[in-house]
């Protein structure tokens, strides 16, 4: 459903993805690597945020590189950034709505799934996101990312930065996200742990270059310390 | 041949007097270039500082029967140290705040002078103050070829600075202060510093307006003045040394010395429709050439002429 | 690596830093006890996402200023609180930092960028109008130096390219004759060739005195250039040691990829 290949891009003339190829299907994709691979980057790259320098994405039979922005979230590509991912002076409640602006079809139910899906949300839903913690605006910029309908999620590092209860109890909603909403999600992180527990497959990332990919549970610890340089 | 004399100056009065703004507003332009053009500083209160030098010289000549120069040294003072303080209030600031704050600096030196009646004498005036000199029927021009030169000597110093470290530090620090100061270079201090020296300089041009107008009113420094310099500077090109003389001329020089002498326009046009008429023109003019020339007529500055001139400087 | 021929009595010029804490909203970001940066020429500081290691920079350059805690700059037998000090100053003293996010002076040229890096305070005077001549006599030949070692598509004019700007940035940074230089990923987005001339560059400096403190993403660069490794993981320095002890270590691994795959 989602195809990348041959795809080059970065920032001025620097090359930060130097000509990747790969594919994800109905499945929980983990994208590894240290800082400055190129993670965040290539999922600025394919929400179309950053323009490709060469290459092409594919996205459910339609070529999505080189469209704007809101229309590829349209078609139902949901970026979930690393930061600034909610409107801080909105409420919970209105973020979540702006999510669903994008997206066909009854808001109302959806608004109530995402409430399911994350509990905690239900008591904030009056209040300004910017005055949330670090782990209540990722889900908020989770759900807001869910009300459009998304049919491939882009999460950048969703724990960076969050407490170790929190990062558990994320990585479990991942998979519940995948299975109960048919989402294919593409999930970056650097601690390979975590991610490989939820993902089906995993690309090792370095310096913008695919070092491997492979099943999730087949990678090795050498590959990734390859990857890493450690 | 003397008829074409008569035609370009019969009326000498007039055309002295309206050299004598232009002049003014080429030596202002010239400061306002060095700070806003080179250094990044939007001063919105032009008006201010020179004022504050035009009723410092007054307030010495007048009430205190101080002579010229020390009327003149007090007037450039005045204005220095207005841009010290002014310079230091904005250093930290962002460029709204910058144009908040120097506004703020013209206006509260113009409300000072409406209130403060017993040193300035408020909306009635403060008068009179005469040239230093006297020749005669050549004094007017005489005064005028004294603004000739020190206007010169601004064009020349400005010109100067492009071409030396201390340009170059301005400009640095107008373009990116955080890569100045991890440079070693102290930026608060340089802005504050070129604030309270050009300040000077347009407090001294102050002092100079004083013997034109012979009398001061509080009306004389109102937002116009500023208005008149940054419309020429912008237009002209506010990075370049000549860019205020070059708007200066196609503003100021056109439309308030050239046609009011020169086309006979009919009395009541020229008293009604004129003004209004000039203001809408200047503002199509300075919109036209932001949109298609956003650094002015002359264009930015030319740096890399100056790295082909460094083997012989 | 050869140690410096001792320009400093006391040997290298050090940063001690004790106590240094510093939060954004409720969470600490550098949390670091006891650290001395400098003590050997060429020092790696690495570490996973958000170890905090660009904010240790940005705290010791006082580009954003610690909640607690000191950094001292010690050289021979002086000491000096940079932690009080404003950025300029610290620059003045000969602790110097490259820029992460490329930087440039939009109106400056290749040779005025430079030059105003080289310049002095007494050559920038507002009177003295003079001057660029004696800058030019003073500096140009330096300059000119490593615009041969370093190539620029139109050394007269502008730098165009970010890789540009970054050398650029660089240069200047050398021009300042630093005696601790700090190195926030001087060779991202730079070419094989070119990142093999600034190390080579870096190491001749090095050789002359100058301490490096570099952080890098390409962690072959830490390996091959530094003489000791600082290891950070959530705001503090855990550990320290030669490149191949920390390389090897279990901790490294673990704070990297995470805790199954030590």
């Amino acid at each position: 459903m989602f195809e990348a290949s041959g795809v080059w891009c970065g920032y001025d003339d620097i090359d930060v993805i130097k000509g990747l190829d790969f594919s994800v299907g109905e499945e929980v994709f983990a994208i590894l690597g240290a800082n400055g691979a190129g993670k965040t980057t290539l999922l600025s790259a394919i929400a179309g945020l950053l323009p490709l320098t060469a290459g092409r994405i594919r996205f459910g039979g339609q070529t999505i590189s080189g469209i704007a922005p809101w229309r590829i979230a349209a078609l139902g590509i949901g970026l979930v950034p690393q930061e600034r991912g909610v409107f801080p002076d909105l409420t919970v409640m209105d973020n979540l709505r702006v999510g669903g602006l994008v997206a066909k079809g009854a808001r109302g139910d959806r608004i109530d799934e995402i409430m399911e899906l994350f509990p905690a949300l239900a008591d904030l839903r009056n209040q300004r996101a910017g005055t949330l913690s670090g782990g209540e605006t990722k889900m908020v910029a989770a759900g807001r990312a869910l009300m459009q309908d998304a049919k491939l999620l882009l999460m950048d590092e969703p724990t960076a930065g969050l407490s170790p209860l929190y990062v558990e109890n994320f990585f479990d909603r991942i998979r519940e996200i995948h299975e109960t909403k048919q989402v294919a999600i593409i999930i970056t992180e650097q601690n390979a742990t975590k991610a490989l527990e939820v993902a089906d497959r995993a690309m090792v990332l370095s310096l913008g270059e695919a070092m491997t990919i492979v099943d999730a549970e087949d990678l090795t610890t050498d590959q990734l310390r390859k990857g890493y340089k450690i | 041949m003397s008829a074409v004399w008569d035609y370009l100056f019969g009326s000498p009065a007039f055309l002295i007097f309206g050299t004598y703004t232009l002049m003014m507003i080429v030596g202002l332009g010239i400061l306002l270039h060095l700070q806003l053009g080179v250094t990044g500083i939007g001063n919105f209160g032009v008006a201010g500082f020179w004022g504050a030098g035009l009723y410092t010289f007054g307030i010495m000549q007048v009430t205190y029967d101080v002579g010229f120069w020390l009327a003149l040294l007090a007037a450039t003072a005045a204005g220095g140290v207005l841009g010290l303080i002014t310079g230091w209030v904005i250093a930290d600031l962002d460029d709204d705040g910058v144009l908040a704050a120097t506004l703020a600096v013209a206006t509260i030196v113009l409300l000072a002078i409406e209130s403060e009646k017993d040193i300035t004498g408020g909306r009635v005036g403060l008068g009179t103050i005469d040239f230093p000199f006297d020749i005669g029927d050549r004094t007017d021009l005489a005064w005028l070829a004294i603004l000739f030169g020190v206007t010169g000597v601004l064009l020349w110093y400005a010109r100067r600075v492009h071409r030396s470290p201390y340009g170059r530090l301005l400009i640095a620090t107008g373009t990116n202060e955080p890569l100045a100061r991890s440079l070693r270079k102290p930026v608060k201090r340089t802005k504050v510093g070129v604030m309270a020296l050009t300040s000077a300089g347009m407090g001294a041009l102050g002092g100079l307006y004083g013997p034109i107008v012979h009398f001061l009113f509080p009306t004389q420094l109102t937002v116009a003045i500023t208005v008149s310099v940054i419309t020429a500077l912008v237009l002209g090109g506010q990075q370049r040394p000549l860019g205020a003389f070059v708007g200066a001329v196609l503003t100021v020089g056109l439309f308030d010395i050239a046609i009011k002498l020169y086309v006979p326009l009919p009395k009541d046009l020229l008293e009604h429709a004129f003004p209004v008429t000039k203001q809408i023109i200047f503002g199509a003019l300075l919109i036209f050439v932001l949109l298609f020339r956003p650094l002015g007529i002359l264009g930015g500055m030319r740096r890399e002429r100056h790295v082909k001139g460094l083997s012989r400087v | 690596m050869s140690e410096g021929n001792g320009s400093t009595p006391g040997g290298r010029a050090t940063i001690r830093i004790s106590g240094l804490t510093k939060s954004f909203g409720d969470q600490t970001v550098v949390n670091i006890d006891k650290l001395v940066l400098g003590a050997k020429p060429v020092e790696g500081l690495i570490g996973p996402n958000g170890a905090g290691k660009t904010t240790l920079m940005r705290l010791i350059m006082r580009s954003t200023h610690a909640d607690t805690g000191a950094v001292v700059l010690e050289d021979g037998s002086s000491e000096v609180m940079l932690s009080k000090l404003a950025p300029h100053r610290i620059a003045s003293l000969g602790v110097v930092k490259t820029n992460q996010v490329t930087q440039d002076f939009a109106g400056l040229t290749i040779w005025d960028s430079l030059l105003l890096a080289a310049a002095q305070r007494r050559d920038e005077r507002p009177h003295r109008i003079y001057r660029e001549r004696h800058v030019v006599e003073t500096y140009g030949e330096e300059i000119q130096g490593y615009l041969d070692v370093f190539e620029f598509s139109e050394p007269g004019g502008f730098a165009h390219s970010a890789g540009e700007k970054k050398l650029l940035d660089l240069i200047r940074c050398l021009l300042l004759e630093p005696k601790i230089l700090l190195l926030d990923e001087p060779t991202a987005g730079l070419s094989e060739e070119v990142t093999t001339q600034v190390i080579k560059m870096l190491r001749t400096k090095v050789a002359e005195g100058m301490s490096v403190i570099i952080v890098e993403h390409d962690l072959d660069v830490i390996w091959g250039f530094s003489d000791i490794v600082h290891f950070m993981a959530e705001g503090d320095v855990i550990l320290e040691g030669d490149p191949d002890y920390i390389r090897a270590h279990s901790t490294v691994v673990e704070k990297y990829l995470g805790s199954g795959h030590v």
